[in-house]
């Protein structure tokens, strides 16, 4: 006698079973973005950006006509592109199977009005999600702007006079790209609360100077990027 | 019953498929090295799991983009952060000025080398950049009863950023009882300009909890009320607060204040409601003239244009309601720097010494999620 038998019910697990099968594998590969229309194979969700990524995060963004209304006409820049995990419209309960997507925050600050501009870029379908304004203290300086300010700090008579004849010898260090030169300039950032303080809602940058033997001591520079202006005073004697 | 051979072996290779795809979908959205996937304890079978992803990221330094944490081997994995980061370290010198925001520069971590992370004390050197380092330490005991004993351990995630002239220690630690630990550490040389004034360092973390998924969470306020003379209730009291409304809200040392945040659907195997309890460890309370420092917590509906700490009077309204949704809890701590002939000395119009590490954090602790003792024979 045969051991097995088409029963209906072993038809029905097996069918059953089959379909719960190809439906898992299918919309796996659906909630998979990595695996189609990522900008790059093997990048999961919550991965960093890729090189590419950047790029075109920043370039979508700078390209889009609201974008570009929110920022007007005066003066502004691309301040940073960052990863961003855009939350799903709707939640599931098993956490792998959350459909994240590629996004990425593209931050701009106007210097009229001293506002910055999130935008949130699809990176899959490569457009505009959402524009916000910010407050301008929401937004970090740019590496470009600590060179700004170091130029306007150079050409400043009472800096050279503080530094001498060493200021021709220093560089912007850019920390992010792991560029350390000895003889380097760094920045940190000054928010000023009082309105009667010269960096209220401007964008301030406080300069440091390093040589070989460390840093300058007892000397501040102060540059505002919005005013283009710069003070600098020796505060140990 | 009898035992059909084939229709055994079909069963049983349609559960091994149905197996092989489940687990294609129980993968992390993360990958290597970005991915950290640790079961205690770290030898025998396993009790507890952590699963991370991290990023870093200028600025913040290092971001914690998901954690989950199963509390059994038979339970599911459960989601606590969306997003953890550092979204501020603010710096006020005494005088009035300077006053700077340390992380709106965009800052990077600093890369590390096997000083920083040695492999003989649990390291391991991860990232692009080697920019952070995971360790996994023994945490001391984790409880005692008499002749019984257990020790504990932990999974930590650290990075440097390098501010120039300071260097913040940005630590996440994840511990094998579920428990989260978040730290800042001040370190390095004093600020050139002004190396004898004294400052603060205030960092503000932005912690995205989605307790069990980013819907239907809620904070209360808790307190604890002891009487306050003899002519009142002798009895001490916990009490706990809807926060129903986004606001700012303010520590007590007196009322061991913490934030209590949990979701509407839950619960241990005892019906008891889970949370996490998220409590500061902190020497001292910074006030300033700043709106943003003028509270210790703050409570506000999620929206992902809003990251930057020093903004934060500007996200809160009044208005929004946050019981039953998805929230983000904000903590502001801080670091007080009275500067010490330790700190160092000008040398030549040179700076030369290196502050010794100040830190400042919190806890977020499980409560009522385990359904008894972890870690308990």
């Amino acid at each position: 006698m045969s051991a097995f038998r088409f029963v209906p019910s072993t038809i029905a697990a097996a069918t059953i079973t089959i379909a719960a099968v190809t439906f898992v594998t299918f919309s796996t590969n659906l909630a998979s973005p990595s695996e189609s229309a990522a900008p790059q194979e093997k990048v999961q969700p919550l991965d960093p950006l890729t090189n590419e990524e950047t790029r075109v995060a920043a370039q979508v963004a700078s390209a889009d006509p609201k974008v570009k209304a929110a920022l007007g006409s005066g003066r502004q820049r691309l301040i940073q592109v960052e990863f961003f995990a855009q939350k799903p419209a709707q939640a599931v309960g098993d956490p792998d199977r959350l459909e994240i997507g590629r996004h990425a925050s593209v931050l701009f600050y106007r210097y009229t009005g001293d506002q910055g501009i999130h935008v949130v870029v699809d990176l899959r379908q490569r457009a505009v999600v959402s524009i916000t304004r910010l407050e301008g203290r929401a937004v970090p300086l740019g590496v470009e702007e600590i060179g700004e300010a170091f130029n306007l700090a150079a050409r400043n008579e009472r800096v050279r006079s503080l530094l001498g004849s060493e200021i021709s010898g220093y560089r912007v260090a850019n920390l992010a790209e792991g560029d350390r030169p000895e003889n380097r300039v760094e920045g940190l950032r000054v928010v000023a609360t009082s309105p009667k303080d010269p960096c209220y809602r401007h964008r301030c940058i406080y300069l440091l100077f390093h040589s070989r033997e460390g840093y300058l001591a007892g000397t501040t520079v102060n540059v505002d990027l919005t005013a283009q202006t710069v003070r600098a005073e020796r505060t140990i004697r | 019953m009898r035992l059909h051979p084939q229709r055994l072996a079909l069963t049983l290779v349609c559960s091994f498929l149905l197996f092989a795809a489940a687990a294609q979908t129980a993968r992390a959205q993360c990958s290597s090295p970005f991915l950290i996937d640790q079961s205690f304890p770290t030898s025998g079978p396993m009790q507890t799991r952590w699963r991370i992803c991290w990023q870093p990221m200028a600025g913040n330094g290092l971001v914690i983009t998901a954690a989950f944490f199963q509390k059994s081997p038979s339970a599911p994995l459960m989601r606590v952060f969306w997003d953890a980061r550092v979204s501020e370290i603010f710096v006020p010198y005494h005088t009035g000025s300077p006053r700077f925001l340390d992380v709106g520069f965009g800052f990077p971590l600093i890369r590390l080398n096997s000083n920083d992370c040695p492999a003989a004390k649990g390291g391991l050197i991860l990232g692009p950049g080697s920019e952070v380092c995971r360790e996994l330490r023994d945490r001391g005991l984790a409880w005692k009863d008499d002749t019984r004993v257990r020790r504990g351990e932990e999974v930590a995630l650290w990075g440097a950023i390098d501010a120039a002239n300071y260097n913040y220690v940005i630590e996440w630690t994840f511990r094998d009882d579920g428990v989260i630990l978040g730290r800042v550490g001040a370190t390095a040389q004093n600020l050139p300009g002004v190396p004898f004034e004294a400052h603060m360092h205030g960092p503000i973390w932005r912690l995205d909890i989605d307790l069990n998924g980013f819907t239907g969470d809620s904070v209360h306020i808790a307190r604890h009320i002891e009487p306050s003379s003899i002519f009142t209730p002798q009895r001490a009291n916990d009490t706990m607060s809807l926060v129903a409304f986004e606001s700012g809200l303010q520590w007590n040392p007196l009322q061991f204040t913490a934030l209590h945040i949990q979701d509407a659907n839950l619960r241990n195997a005892r019906g008891h409601p889970s949370a996490y309890h998220l409590m500061p460890i902190r020497t001292g309370t910074p006030r300033h003239m700043e709106d943003f420092t003028k509270n210790d917590f703050w409570v506000t509906r999620f929206n992902g244009s809003e990251m930057a700490g020093a903004s934060l009077p500007s996200f809160v309204n009044f208005l929004t309601p946050v019981s039953n949704t998805d929230v983000v809890v904000w903590y502001y701590g801080g670091v007080h720097h009275l500067v010490r002939d330790e700190d160092g000395q000008i040398i030549n119009g040179r700076w030369v010494g290196e502050a010794h590490i100040m830190w400042t954090g919190f806890m977020m602790k499980p409560h009522n999620l385990f359904d008894t003792t972890p870690l308990f024979p």
